[in-house]
């Protein structure tokens, strides 16, 4: 049967396990012709590929390439990349001399989804796209090349698409028409395999040393027999999943959207698995490489060693896959990383500036660093098995890692502040509080950081915090010293969530003090309410006096009406003697009376 | 003989204390206690000025009581003005309450109201209130508290409880350029520490605003002692604006009406040459 012919059965475990059996474990070891770890990286100011020898350290060779366009593969002896839109070249891994170059004939609206590099042999998928599909026969194709000389081996057409290939052991892999994993032979370009997913979009393969993934952007599926379910829940199907506590935390900071303030989306930390690979810009170095999911699998539905790690610009978080919660944080400084890849022990990155950087996996902890000083704009690491010796500078804690987030001045990465924010709601200890509070009290704080970090701090209220609580509260206005308490409502609704006592009396200052603004104000009538007690009565008492007639509070009527219910919810005879006062008395705010009627009415009903 | 016994007799029966007089403002009080609860915005107001000219406590306990009850926001101004023209030590207690409403105007009012107040065993409370008055957002409530702290000032109450006061009126002055409290209270409390700032802070503040207190401290009899004087004058001597000259020209001839001499007159004297 012709590759990709829609006609084709799925594939059965048993053809599955044989096949995973043939192609086998590989060893962790560079690909590359000399067995060394490198990298090689697409430079900037001048524009050229640099090669860069990660255990010695030393720039292997460099060339001046102006208009490199997609990732580097990285062969046995040559390495891959188009030039322009459809330049294939290939240089010499040892000494980056040219080894071919050939102009592709992709004809009319094709262009290049992507190049995967096996031994000698390269692969590269190109598809047609826009006013082009009216007029083609063909959807896209594979292409099987000669790694030595350029020469074609082999086209496969396909009349769907075909995504970004991988390839290893002689087999190339590649997702097809978003349902399906095609794997065929690298030899003869015969489909030996295909495997169908139900409920979810396929849009990458992966060829590691573990074995060969393939999924989309909600989990990864591990090719074995249990693949031909097709069903996440029968297949060795990895996901990173978060713990549930902290769940709505989440809720749209990964890959999701949520409403932020005033009803404006709020685009998400992306948990991007892979590179997409229908998309063919995905083919060269882009945004998409600074925020990424970075794991490799073990046996089975596993992570390994339970880590996933999630890469955001300068930031890494690393989660425990097990529990779903943050083992660890690292904040690469000043400079962005490019890119990063996971070596399953550890993970190595990239900066801009040209400083590579090793992680421990599983804690975070630094390994090694070294500066090429060359400024970078992306790059392709061929370091499996990269195990330097180096000084381990401790993981900061996640503690530090999140503040750091924080309060890092950069504009851009507010989606991942607003993640760092929510991290804090489930660690527990007064540092985490005051870090709280300094930002929510910190004039430079954007209004959506200091609502998440309000909401944030009333979530973790706990009583050991109810110390430094009460003392946020002594803050007052000033106006020769400039200072204006920012902290009093979410405070106070934090203190109100445990109903402490001793809270009445701070609040009630706040809530006599004329410069608190409305908003506060109702909170703070809100948590005095919610704590109850004889001690809210008699300032709420005078409040209701004071403002019962007001016409300023007709735009704030809930700060009144609330004082009125708790009045009567905590009170005795004298208090409802007041409500029928404030209710009859035709001084007060129309609004008010109607509302203290039909309070004293249910009460009275109540009874 | 007869003549002033009628005199007395008339001013028992008729005058501001006759016991004639008692029923007649007993049905006016009355009448204003209603008055003042009226919806009719104009009359109650009315009613309130009115009851803060009657020198009487049912006439206080009936402003109070309103206030007490929560009154529209322009009758409760009017009322606090009433409770302050009684300046009764009774009312204190809800006046410095009041200094703490919402309604900035309420505010100053109350503060205003506090003012009247002399008696000296209130003195410190009132210094408490202007001073948190001064540390007030609304700059009308500042000013009333800078009033008070100059009243405080004109009552004898003791300098050095006021340099606390000095010190926050200078950085306001300073800092928050709020130089209407400071033209307030500092032309009355202002002392060698006041001057010794607009020396040092010539150049941070506006003009007109050192000119004005450098003249003020001229004219105060207690301001000194004499090379203070010098040093005023030498500032003003160093401001450029017309007013600062002119406010040299006037000290010159008002040491020269009080036949007082010096090295700072004679200073003023060759720079206004100058």
């Amino acid at each position: 049967m012709t590759p990709f012919s829609p006609h084709r059965l799925d594939s059965t475990p048993y053809e599955i396990s044989r096949l995973v059996g043939r192609i086998g474990g590989a060893k962790r070891a560079p690909s590359n012709v000399t067995g060394r770890p490198m990298v090689f990286m697409v430079a900037t100011r001048p524009r050229g590929i640099v090669a860069v020898d990660l255990e010695s350290g030393q720039v292997r060779w460099r060339q001046d390439i102006s208009d490199s366009s997609s990732r580097i593969a990285v062969g046995r002896r040559n390495i891959y990349y188009r030039r322009k839109a459809d330049i294939l070249e290939a240089r010499s891994v040892r000494t980056g001399k040219l080894a071919w170059r050939k102009k592709l004939d992709l004809g009319a609206g094709s262009e290049i989804y992507g190049i995967a590099a096996d031994g000698d042999r390269l692969y590269y998928v190109a598809g047609v796209a826009g006013e082009a599909l009216k007029q083609a026969k063909w959807r896209s194709r594979l292409v099987a090349v000669d790694g030595a000389d350029g020469d074609i081996e082999w086209t496969r057409w396909a009349p769907g698409r075909i995504g970004a290939p991988a390839a290893r052991g002689g087999y190339v892999f590649v997702p097809y028409r978003q349902q399906y994993l095609s794997v065929l032979d690298s030899g003869k370009g015969k489909e030996v395999l295909r495997v169908r997913a139900r409920q979810e979009y396929i849009t990458f393969a992966r060829a590691t040393s573990e074995g060969i993934f393939f999924g989309g952007k909600n989990g990864v599926f591990r090719l074995n027999r249990k693949a031909a379910s097709g069903v996440p829940e029968k297949a060795d199907y990895l996901k990173l999943k978060l713990a549930l506590t902290r769940k709505a935390a989440y809720t749209g900071l990964f890959g999701g959207q949520t409403k932020g303030p005033k009803g404006r989306s709020e685009a998400g930390l992306r948990v991007a698995y892979y590179w997409d690979g229908y998309e063919p810009v995905m083919c060269g170095y882009t945004a998409y490489d600074l925020n990424r999911l970075l794991w490799r699998g073990e046996s089975g539905k596993r992570f390994a060693h339970d880590r996933a790690v999630l890469q955001y610009f300068r930031y890494f978080f690393g989660f425990n896959t097990d529990a779903g919660e943050l083992a660890w944080v690292h904040v690469h400084p000043h400079v962005d990383v490019r890119s990063a890849f996971h070596l399953k022990d550890s993970v190595i990155y990239l900066a801009r500036d040209g400083e590579l950087v090793l992680l421990d996996g599983k804690t975070g902890d630094r390994l090694w660093s070294h500066h090429t000083k060359i400024r970078i704009r992306g790059a392709t690491f061929d370091a499996e098995g990269f195990n330097p010796q180096g000084t381990r500078i401790a993981a900061r804690s996640i503690v530090d890692g999140l503040k750091s987030i924080v309060y890092d001045p950069d504009r851009r990465l507010t989606v991942a502040k607003f993640f760092a924010i929510s991290q804090l709601t489930g660690l527990k200890g007064r540092t985490v509080s005051k870090i709280l509070l300094d930002l929510i009290s910190h004039r430079k704080t954007s209004l959506p950081l200091r609502r998440r970090a309000e909401q944030v701090l009333v979530q973790r209220a706990s009583r050991e915090s109810v110390p430094l609580l009460l003392k946020a509260l002594d803050a007052r206005y000033d106006y020769a010293l400039g200072t204006r308490p920012r902290v009093v409502g979410p405070v106070a609704m934090a203190l109100a969530s445990m109903k402490e006592q001793k809270a009445v009396t701070p609040l009630t200052h706040h809530l006599t003090d004329p410069h608190t603004p409305p908003s506060t104000l109702l909170k703070v009538v809100t948590a005095m309410a919610r704590i109850g007690g004889k001690g809210i009565l008699k300032p709420f008492r005078q409040f209701l006096l004071d403002y019962r007639a007001d016409s300023s509070f007709v735009r704030h009527l809930d700060v009144l009406t609330r004082a009125a219910q708790a009045l009567l919810d905590h009170g005795g005879v004298a208090e409802r003697q007041l409500l029928a006062f404030v209710a009859e008395d035709r001084h007060s705010l129309p609004q008010l009376r109607e509302f203290v009627r039909r309070a004293l009415g249910k009460k009275t009903a109540g009874k | 003989m007869k003549r002033r016994w009628l005199s007395v007799l008339v001013l028992v029966v008729f005058g501001p204390t006759g016991f004639l007089t008692a029923p007649v403002r007993a049905q006016n009080l009355d009448r204003l206690s209603n008055q003042v609860e009226s919806t009719d915005l104009k009359k109650a107001v009315a009613a309130a000025r009115a009851l803060g000219k009657i020198r009487s406590p049912k006439a206080l306990d009936v402003l109070m009581e309103m206030l007490l009850l929560g009154a529209r926001p322009k009758l409760g101004l009017e009322l606090v003005k009433a409770i302050g023209q009684h300046a009764d030590p009774k009312a204190f207690h809800l006046l410095s309450h009041l200094a703490r409403h919402r309604n900035e105007a309420m505010r100053a009012a109350a503060l205003d109201a506090v003012a009247k107040f002399t008696a000296p065993n209130l003195h410190k409370k009132v210094l408490g209130l202007a001073m948190r008055a001064l540390r007030d957002g609304a700059s009308a409530v500042r000013a009333a508290g800078a009033r008070l702290i100059a009243g405080l000032k004109n009552a004898g109450f003791a300098r050095k409880e006021l340099t606390r006061a000095e010190g926050l009126l200078l950085h306001l002055l300073l800092v928050r350029k709020d130089q209407r409290s400071a033209r307030i209270a500092l032309s009355v409390i202002g002392t060698v520490r006041t001057a010794r700032f607009l020396a040092v802070h010539l150049k941070d503040l506006p003009e007109r605003i050192v000119t004005e207190l450098c003249e003020t401290f001229l004219k105060r009899p207690d301001f000194g002692p004499e090379p203070v004087r010098v040093w005023v004058v030498k500032t003003l001597g160093k401001l450029t604006g017309p007013e600062a000259i002119a406010a040299l020209m006037q000290y010159i001839r008002d040491s020269e009406g009080k036949r007082r001499s010096g090295l700072s007159v004679t200073l003023a004297k060759s720079i206004a040459e100058k």
